[in-house]
């Protein structure tokens, strides 16, 4: 299991996507987590700690943070 | 991971958290005695996740064994963020941080019928209600039944020590819905999630906007009469056996029969499906319009620690 911090403008659509391993990478996560959040982002900023197989997994279950509805849309009219 | 029970709760009392939730509420930098309670509560989520990702691992190979299709089940977990945290805090003052129970949540995703999710709903549900930490039943929240604003879902929330996790089970086509809804909110904020209508100064770009959303609001019954039509198909991908015979209140040898004798209506899927693509592309062409947001999505970067 990998764990990823997220940071995420929810204006502007971008995330930056750190991922942590091993066995700590749990607390390692939050500990980043918490040192995003101690600093002044803005109210357009989202700062998430997530668990996956992958970053593939993510890019599914949390597909927000890495695509636009325009990209959502595409993909569910091609299919 | 075997599924062992490794979460122990963190100690902390219902009335801190109360306080804790008043000052998130105020959206402010938190007292020093609060951040070292914030941190507490969401590493606490943290294990519950953990320990809820562990058992679904671990009895992935008894759902595949009834729904095969689970095996491409998309899995991750989560804890809720300081901002919809604070957000939703401030948007329902009465509601109090220890009562919130999707504090800590895992989200399953997979191209499912109707059916499919009723039965990896039924074994979720089962195995954590045998948990040897679990200290109530689950619960489960249907919002196929009851949409909520038009979302559509399967909610399970399942207790570890008393500690609420809310697992939302999700096919396809109810997790796209949401996670447009949940683009449009983080663009043009979240009042259409709750009911309310978009607010802008601008009379027309509020309703260009509102427009979008209400072609989304069509969307969704149409995707539940597409899932509902085309549900009994989930048979073809399940062999009979005993949990889905009983899970439809047949006999096992009925649901032979039913399951040979499957005709879909495919005039009626296929206008449906037809409506719903048109719609979409309605809502494309819509949202297209929207010039500040062209290639917003290249900004992704990725690092590894």
């Amino acid at each position: 299991m990998t764990h990823y911090l997220v940071v995420y403008n929810r204006t502007l659509g971008q995330a930056e996507v750190t991922a942590f391993d091993g066995e700590a990478s749990a607390d390692d996560a939050l500990r980043a987590r918490f040192a995003a959040e101690s600093q002044v982002l803005g109210a357009d900023y989202e700062v998430a700690t997530l668990a996956a197989d992958s970053i593939d997994d993510l890019k599914v279950t949390h597909a927000r943070f890495f695509r636009g509805p325009e990209t959502i849309i595409h993909e569910l009219t091609r299919s | 991971m075997s599924g062992v029970p490794v979460y122990l709760p963190a100690r902390y009392s219902a009335n801190a958290v109360k306080r804790l939730g008043v000052e998130l509420a105020r959206d402010e930098v938190l007292s020093p005695n609060a951040q070292v309670l914030y941190e507490e509560f969401i590493s606490d989520a943290q294990a519950r996740v953990t320990a809820v990702q562990g058992q679904l691992e671990s009895d992935r190979p008894l759902y595949a064994a009834v729904v095969p299709r689970s095996r491409s089940l998309e899995v991750a977990g989560r804890t809720k963020t300081r901002r919809t945290l604070s957000d939703k805090l401030r948007r329902t003052p009465g509601e109090k941080l220890p009562s919130i129970h999707d504090v800590a949540g895992v989200r399953l995703v997979a191209e499912l019928t109707l059916l499919e999710q009723d039965l990896l709903s039924d074994m979720i549900v089962q195995s954590f209600a045998n948990h040897p930490l679990a200290t109530r039943q689950p619960k489960v929240i249907d919002r196929r039944k009851e949409p909520q604003h038009g979302y559509r879902a399967l909610h399970i929330v399942v207790y570890l020590h008393g500690r609420p996790v809310e697992i939302q089970l999700r096919t396809h086509w109810q997790h796209s819905w949401a996670q447009l809804m949940e683009l449009i909110g983080d663009r043009w904020g979240r009042e259409p999630r709750y009911g309310f209508r978009i607010i802008h100064n601008d009379a027309q770009e509020a309703a260009r906007r509102q427009k979008v959303v209400d072609v989304l609001q069509m969307i969704s019954p149409l995707l539940q009469s597409l899932e509902e039509g085309t549900s009994v198909m989930g048979l073809m991908h399940l062999k009979p056996s005993a949990v889905v015979a009983s899970r439809l209140g047949v006999s096992v040898t009925d649901l032979e029969r039913l399951a040979a004798r499957i005709q879909v209506d495919d005039r009626e899927v296929e206008m449906l499906t037809q409506q719903t693509q048109a719609l979409f592309a309605e809502l494309g062409e819509l949202i297209g319009a929207d010039p500040h947001v062209e290639g917003a999505y290249s900004g992704e970067s990725e690092g590894r620690q």
